[in-house]
């Protein structure tokens, strides 16, 4: 590709330090998101993929810390690493350019304050005209799909569903090119799960935004996203189209989570994976999934496998390969 | 949010607790063994003491007859406001005492009060962002500080300054009293002077003991909240530190404090009972010592009867500055 993608991750490494020991929980990750793509990023508990994200943000704090890498973000004034920016730029750049809607969206709003204020003060600080938010405030609200009235509200009289709502009206307070949707949906039920998606597909739509989903539920992002990347231990060990991925699962680890999930059909057993993910502060000589593996071989456990090409942009870190 | 109904069954819930509070100051005095009459006949006119003497000066001060009775002429008194004369400082009212009284209480508690929660406050904030080795040190250092009794370090205070750092006979720092014994109360320089140094003894030890508690309050809060995930969504945002601080950090953290700020304030009608008595401080609080000493039972009563109705107020109060600071917090 000639043009170079909105954000570029390159050989990321993510570390947090609790109790003496050094827990690697990204490792020399890749990743390119271009604009309009829509990417999920999937992968099991403890796998790396929201702290993957925060670096997008450069939002990594202590006990983490960010031990190499860069985060290429392709902005107005040509390409600049995240990682790298002053304060003053790094605020700037925050919301405005890539904007996140948090795990954890049932907390992430300021109890004490009106929902009005919440958006009020991120629109006026990256620059908003004073005359102009009120009418912006009603804009985004009704973008997320909520009625205006709502915005003197308190985050606790408002549902489960709303406050989701209200984080997405959030996030395109200040129309970011980029929004990471980090396990937007997990605690809603499927019906709101599958209002919200299809809202944010709308919009991904009208405001022409590059959306990245993290999940841990890979059907969720079947029919929304474009790439899929599984990450596993820290790393990210197949991507492809959703499509192909769907199809023609090449990791085991891919292949074992695609099995694991429920369907409609009758006769089609639900198989879980064995074992548990490995010890990310140990160190691990060979390839993370060994363990548990039912394709193991000698290779394996001796040397890591590497993400490659194996053709049609699927990539694969498996030894098979 | 409050509603009517809550405030309705709140001043029902505070008459009661009035009813109980008051009953148990007329009571308590009455519990303690000794007999206040004959310690005014003993202490005022000294000698032999007739029975009849002793039946006229009962009568006279209203504590003849049953407890039931003088339960009922205690309600008497209390509902016109008028708990009569002292029996230790006779003829002087009771109502007159405090009044002479407790300005040194609230001065001296006022001012270490608000010190002590500016103080604690700042400390606490300034430990809680830091985090580190001053916050681990802050953190040591309040809590030695909280498990010091402040009689204990007016004592200290009194042997230190009384006893052994005597200059040529003058003390440092007066260990005694509000004011010097030379100097006329009034507006004049001497006045001011003499009774600010009269109250740094007093006002360091009311300090030194309480702001700690608010420092490690604070700390601890502020910890807490800069972990909520609010925050970091703030900062995800790009908003400024001083947004942040504002907005989402100091908003929240606040909460717990203000609890224990309002029923600080309550405390300072109540006075400091061994710190003033330690201090010769004519205070609210030695005024109590003494009339508990004496058997001074309306003295007792009515400086109880305000310190009860200030903590029954103070309470509700509270409640209604923490609906008003928390919206979640819903009243009804």
């Amino acid at each position: 590709m000639m043009s170079f993608p909105l954000l570029e991750v390159k050989d990321i490494s993510v570390e947090y330090g609790v109790d003496g020991k050094t827990i690697k929980a990204v490792n020399h990750v890749n990743l390119e998101i271009n604009k309009g793509d829509v990417v999920a990023i999937v992968g099991e508990s403890g796998s790396g993929k929201s702290t993957l994200a925060m670096t997008f943000l450069n939002l990594i704090e202590k006990p983490g810390r960010i031990r190499n890498g860069k985060v290429n973000y392709r902005g107005a004034k040509g390409v600049v690493d995240v990682l790298r920016m002053r304060p003053v730029d790094l605020m700037r750049y925050r919301w405005k350019e890539v904007s996140m809607i948090f795990q954890s969206a049932m907390n992430s709003l300021n109890p004490v304050m009106r929902i009005e204020g919440q958006l009020r003060d991120v629109m006026i600080e990256h620059g908003t005209d004073e005359s102009l938010v009120d009418a912006k405030i009603d804009e985004k609200l009704k973008l997320a799909g909520l009625t205006t009235s709502i915005k003197k509200s308190y985050p606790h009289e408002l549902s489960g569903g709303m406050k989701q709502r209200v984080n997405i009206a959030l996030a395109l307070a200040c129309d970011p090119k980029l929004l990471i949707a980090d396990e937007a949906t997990t605690a809603l039920d499927v019906v709101v799960q599958r209002q919200i998606l299809t809202r944010l597909l709308k919009l991904k739509q009208d405001l022409s935004l590059s959306l990245v989903f993290i999940t841990h539920d890979i059907s969720l992002v079947a029919n929304i996203a474009e790439i899929i990347n599984v990450m596993y231990a820290g790393k990210i060990v197949e991507r492809a189209f959703a499509k192909q991925l769907f199809e023609n699962p090449l990791h085991p680890y891919t292949e074992a989570l695609l099995q694991s999930i429920p369907t409609l059909e009758k006769g089609t057993a639900i198989k879980g994976i064995k074992g548990t993910p490995p010890d990310l502060s140990k160190e691990i000589k060979g390839c993370p999934f060994a363990d548990r593996c039912p394709k193991m071989f000698d290779r394996c456990l001796a040397e890591p496998p590497e993400l490659k090409n194996v053709g049609d942009n699927h990539y694969v870190s498996c030894h098979l390969y | 949010m409050i509603t009517r109904r809550y405030v309705i069954r709140r001043i029902i819930y505070m008459a009661i607790t009035f009813f109980v509070a008051i009953t148990l100051v007329f009571l308590l005095p009455r519990l303690a063994p000794g007999n206040p009459v004959l310690i005014i006949l003993l202490t005022k006119y000294g000698g032999i003491v007739k029975p009849q003497q002793l039946k006229i000066l009962e009568s006279e001060l209203h504590i003849s007859g049953t407890l039931w009775q003088q339960y009922i002429s205690f309600w008497i008194s209390l509902l016109h406001g008028n708990f009569g004369p002292s029996f230790y400082y006779y003829p002087q009212s009771v109502s007159s005492l405090i009044i002479t009284h407790i300005p040194w209480t609230f001065f001296l508690l006022g001012t270490s009060t608000i010190i002590s929660i500016v103080l604690g406050v700042a400390v606490g904030s300034y430990s809680g962002w830091k985090r580190g080795y001053s916050d681990s040190f802050l953190q040591s250092f309040s809590i030695g500080l909280t498990a010091v009794p402040y009689f204990w370090l007016a004592l200290i205070f009194q042997l230190v300054f009384a006893v052994l750092v005597v200059i040529d006979g003058t003390h440092i720092l007066p260990v005694a009293g509000a004011y010097g014994y030379f100097v006329t109360p009034g507006f004049n320089y001497q006045f001011v002077i003499s009774l600010l140094k009269h109250s740094i003894l007093p006002l360091a030890t009311l300090v030194i003991t309480s702001f700690p508690g608010f420092a490690l309050l604070m700390r601890n809060t502020i910890v807490t909240v800069l972990d909520e995930d609010y925050v970091l969504q703030a900062k995800a945002k790009g908003l400024s530190l001083n947004t942040i601080r504002k907005s989402y950090v100091n908003k929240n953290a606040i909460l717990p404090v203000a609890t224990s700020v309002g029923l600080a304030f309550a405390g300072i009608v109540g006075g400091a009972f061994i710190v003033e008595e330690v201090f010769s401080y004519p205070g609210i609080g030695y005024l109590l010592y003494n009339a508990v000493t004496v058997y001074d039972y309306p003295l007792e009563e009515g400086i109880f009867l305000i310190i009860v109705i200030v903590t029954i107020l103070a309470n509700f109060a509270v409640d209604l500055l923490y609906a008003y600071l928390d919206p979640r917090v819903v009243l009804k």
